[in-house]
């Protein structure tokens, strides 16, 4: 009798859990919640990655400086494409103006997310200072004559897109 | 109890199937009420689960001899432990084990996901429930419920397998178990993915620790397995290439492929299908491993089935897992197009896709040795098997591939490395590795396998011992950090990846103690008490083991016990005893476990094996010339290192696992976590 009584209740109970959201009509949200990773974050975050192991790679002499010019380059870019999209998801937190700008790369930084953001701010400031090809984008070496991104001559294109402002 | 359990198993595959329905049609249908009970359900299986291996449990406890799993897997001497651990000495247990690990792991990452990747848990759950509910349907229908009652109740049950019978065997089987259900998640991510389209690399972040937890269980299941063969099957040996064993690597070797491409896909963008593809191979090969064990298909030392007609039900299932993900890939295709390629041969990621390859071919090459008793049967009737020798000619070069491609792949750097760097980076680890083969063969090592395994190792642990030096001093001169604390912060603030090089250095030790096994030594001889055998190590010392005779003390569910005490000098000098023996188990009379006697060292084990006792009545009755005996005695050359490799290894996942803080690696698992949203996403 105890038994039947038991397997009853926890029949009962069992039931009785697993279709309350049904019964009293509770919803699971489906949605992505503000605070979650988008695709944008995991591809920034990817970016950054890269930024902190090349520094590191190079650092510790598996990079030379011109590819690890490059690669920061072209990873600054990823980054920096990242960070605008998602501003233009409409974070209002992102005002296109990095957070830190103008900061060096945070050699005392105890956090290496700051440190990344800094460095993404010193690309940014880079890409102001016109050392960026006009035609590909590409983040060149102070006084490079040729794009090493594509390789057009970094001098012809810098006149051509200062003759025509829209192109840069 | 017992009854309740069993009711509880007939209510869990109803609830399972309502689950799994309703996260498919409320995920479809965009239903959130559909969608929470479907999570309920996982909840209840898992309730209902523990309600029934505790029933299952419970019948052991209390000899409940008309159930045919406890008539068939335990005795009334068979002590407490081994009771408990009855739930998988046998098939319907395991089953049931499965089930109640698999529900585990749902709970956790129904769970942890309560608040966040919602759009994911529908199909997720889904996914998992549908697994679920098969298991409880093979449990339930076909022939295997562990709950099946015999016509009359025997006054005792057949026993437990003497070989089970060991604190080794009752961990392993459950860790193992935990590896292969933990996969399950990844795998209900990744089918989630598909089926809802998000096929960014989100699904690899929210299950990159679900990954390498399973893979953590699988590596120690697979050790505690080997440290269980070499104590228990009393040959001196730690892998038959057994098909169970072999069984239990596959997964192993594709999760561990997994782990690397997933870290192309998070930093590159590539390798797309080819991670979706490895997801499910995983996870299909998790379940054939299971179904091999327990299904009888193949003749294995440990294959503990009753039932072959599982083996096509479990056949069935994962055929129709693998078409119905090899549609949904198909389908998704487009959506998993590579956004970069690899640009250079020298690259970290032309690295990472060797060991993929190599790591594929080892799994396709053993399953294909596994398998091969079933093909020559299907095509000539009779089954013929291959053996160690296939697998070892097979998979030597393969491991030694893969042992140089851990210390070529630190040193290259990611997308590009210059020649020039590379020869460099490479002048050091190269001279110590042909330092190391040099000095041992000038000392007299001559074994040529062994000389490049062991120049190997050598290699990658200069190349794992210079990044470290090399990370911290880079750390250091970044964060204007004093050497320790750089030291500390760059394990900590990337345990990925110094977590993997320290898994890494564990590996190597295996490797170092497979290739010991070279020099490896050993002596047959019968003796009569007093006489002397003796044995050279290649260390160059001598063993003498002296034989005092038998003693013949009753073991617990034993009937009788004959121990032969040894003791034991080392190059004359008295060192300790060590004793060896032979068991007869009630009801297993027939059989006798041979009980062997280890004497371990870091750099050697002598291990003593009483082979034969001529006159083992003779010798139970204490008969005084009952007493000789045959001993076998080994030197087995740095066997430990295998344990305390894979201490090591344990150390390096747990590192890994760890969830770390302020490291941009974590941007995406702190909101996994639910912790704050990261500085940088913020303002991004």
């Amino acid at each position: 009798m105890g038994l039947i009584v038991g397997v009853t209740l926890v029949s009962a109970g069992v039931i009785l859990f697993v279709m309350l959201p049904v019964l009293r009509g509770d919803w699971a949200s489906m949605e992505r919640s503000d605070d979650e990773i988008t695709d944008v974050d995991a591809r920034k975050a990817a970016a950054l990655r890269g930024l902190r192991d090349a520094e590191y790679d190079y650092r510790s002499g598996k990079l030379d400086q011109a590819d690890y010019q490059i690669l920061k380059s072209d990873l600054a870019r990823q980054a920096l494409e990242a960070m605008q999209e998602g501003g233009a998801a409409g974070d209002p937190a992102n005002d296109g103006a990095p957070a830190v700008a103008g900061a060096k790369p945070a050699k005392s930084s105890p956090d290496p997310v700051e440190s990344l953001e800094a460095e993404i701010a010193r690309v940014r400031k880079g890409i102001g200072q016109g050392r960026t090809c006009p035609g590909c984008g590409h983040l060149n070496v102070k006084k490079s004559r040729f794009c090493t991104g594509c390789g057009v001559s970094l001098e012809r294109r810098m006149a051509t897109s200062a003759g025509n402002p829209e192109s840069s | 109890m017992i009854l309740l359990g069993e009711l509880a198993l007939w209510i869990a595959l109803p609830i399972g199937i309502w689950g799994a329905v309703a996260g498919f049609v409320g995920g479809r249908k965009e239903r959130g009420d559909l969608v929470l009970s479907a999570e309920y359900s996982v909840y209840a299986v898992f309730f209902l689960l523990i309600l029934t291996s505790a029933g299952i449990i419970t019948a052991f406890l209390t000899d409940q001899f008309q159930y045919w799993y406890v008539a068939n897997y335990s005795n009334r001497e068979l002590p407490t432990f081994y009771k408990v651990s009855g739930l998988w000495a046998g098939q319907r247990g395991s089953l049931v084990l499965w089930a109640l690990l698999l529900s585990l792991f749902s709970s956790a990452a129904v769970f942890t996901n309560r608040t966040k990747n919602r759009e994911f848990m529908p199909y997720m759950v889904g996914v998992l429930l549908t697994i679920s509910s098969f298991f409880l349907v093979v449990l339930l229908f076909a022939d295997v419920n562990p709950f099946e009652r015999l016509p009359f109740a025997p006054a005792d049950g057949r026993g437990l397998n003497p070989q089970l019978q060991n604190y080794w065997m009752t961990i392993h089987p459950p860790t193992l178990y935990l590896g292969f259900t933990a996969f399950t998640i990844p795998f209900a991510f990744a089918m989630s993915a598909l089926l809802s389209g998000k096929l960014d690399a989100r699904w690899i972040v929210i299950t990159r620790r679900w990954i390498l937890l399973s893979w953590f269980f699988l590596a120690n299941g697979i050790i505690f397995g080997m440290r269980w063969a070499y104590e228990m099957l009393g040959w001196g040996g730690y892998w038959f290439w057994d098909p169970v064993e072999n069984a239990s690597l596959l997964p192993w070797l594709t999760a561990t492929a997994f782990l690397h491409s997933i870290q192309i896909q998070e930093n590159r963008g590539m390798l797309k299908v080819w991670n979706m593809g490895l997801v499910t191979l995983t996870f299909l090969l998790t379940i054939f491993a299971t179904f091999l064990t327990r299904s009888g298909l193949i003749e294995s030392v440990h294959t503990f089935a009753e039932n072959t007609t599982i083996a096509f039900i479990f056949l069935a299932f994962m055929g129709i897992l693998a078409g119905i993900s090899v549609l949904l890939i198909a389908w998704r295709y487009p959506m998993m197009k590579s956004e970069n390629q690899i640009q250079s041969f020298l690259s970290r990621e032309s690295a990472f896709l060797f060991n993929n390859l190599i790591l594929l071919g080892a799994t396709f090459t053993i399953l294909w040795g596994v398998l091969f008793p079933l093909i020559t049967e299907g095509i000539t009737g009779q089954a013929m098997t291959v053996g160690p020798p296939f697998f070892e000619r097979v998979n030597l070069p393969i491991g030694l591939a893969l042992l140089a491609l851990m210390g070529i792949g630190p040193v290259i750097a990611w997308r590009k490395a210059s020649r020039r760097n590379l020869i460099k980076n490479f002048t050091m680890p190269v001279a110590v590795g042909a330092v190391v083969v040099a000095g041992l063969y000038l000392r007299g090592v001559h074994h040529g396998m062994a000389l490049v395994t062991f120049g190997l190792s050598a290699f990658v642990m200069t190349v794992i011992i210079v990044e470290f030096v090399k990370g911290t001093k880079a750390r250091a001169s970044i964060e204007g950090e004093g050497h320790l604390l750089a030291f500390f912060h760059l394990v900590s603030r990337n345990r990925r990846r110094w977590g993997g090089y320290i898994v890494h250095v564990g590996v190597v030790m295996v490797f170092t103690a497979f290739a010991g096994a070279a020099f490896d030594r050993e002596v047959v001889q019968t003796l009569d008490p007093g006489e002397t055998i003796s044995i050279e190590s290649p260390f160059g010392h001598e063993y003498t083991l002296t034989y005092q005779g038998l003693s013949t003390p009753r073991g617990q569910n034993m009937v009788r016990q004959a121990v032969a005490l040894m003791t034991v000098e080392k190059d004359g000098r008295p060192i300790g005893s060590l004793t060896a023996e032979k068991r007869l188990y009630r009801r297993w009379e027939q059989s006798p476990l041979t009980i062997v006697g280890i004497r371990q060292t870091p750099i050697e084990d002598l291990y003593l094996i009483l082979e034969n006792v001529n006159d083992l009545d003779g010798a139970f009755e204490n008969e005084a010339q009952a007493q000789r005996a045959t001993f076998e005695v080994q030197v087995n050359v740095m066997v430990e290192w295998i344990w305390y490799g894979g201490f090591i290894v344990t150390l390096g996942s747990i590192i890994g696992l760890w969830p770390s803080r302020g490291s941009p690696t974590t941007t995406a698992s702190r909101s996994q976590t639910g912790g704050k949203r990261p500085a940088l996403a913020a303002r991004s």
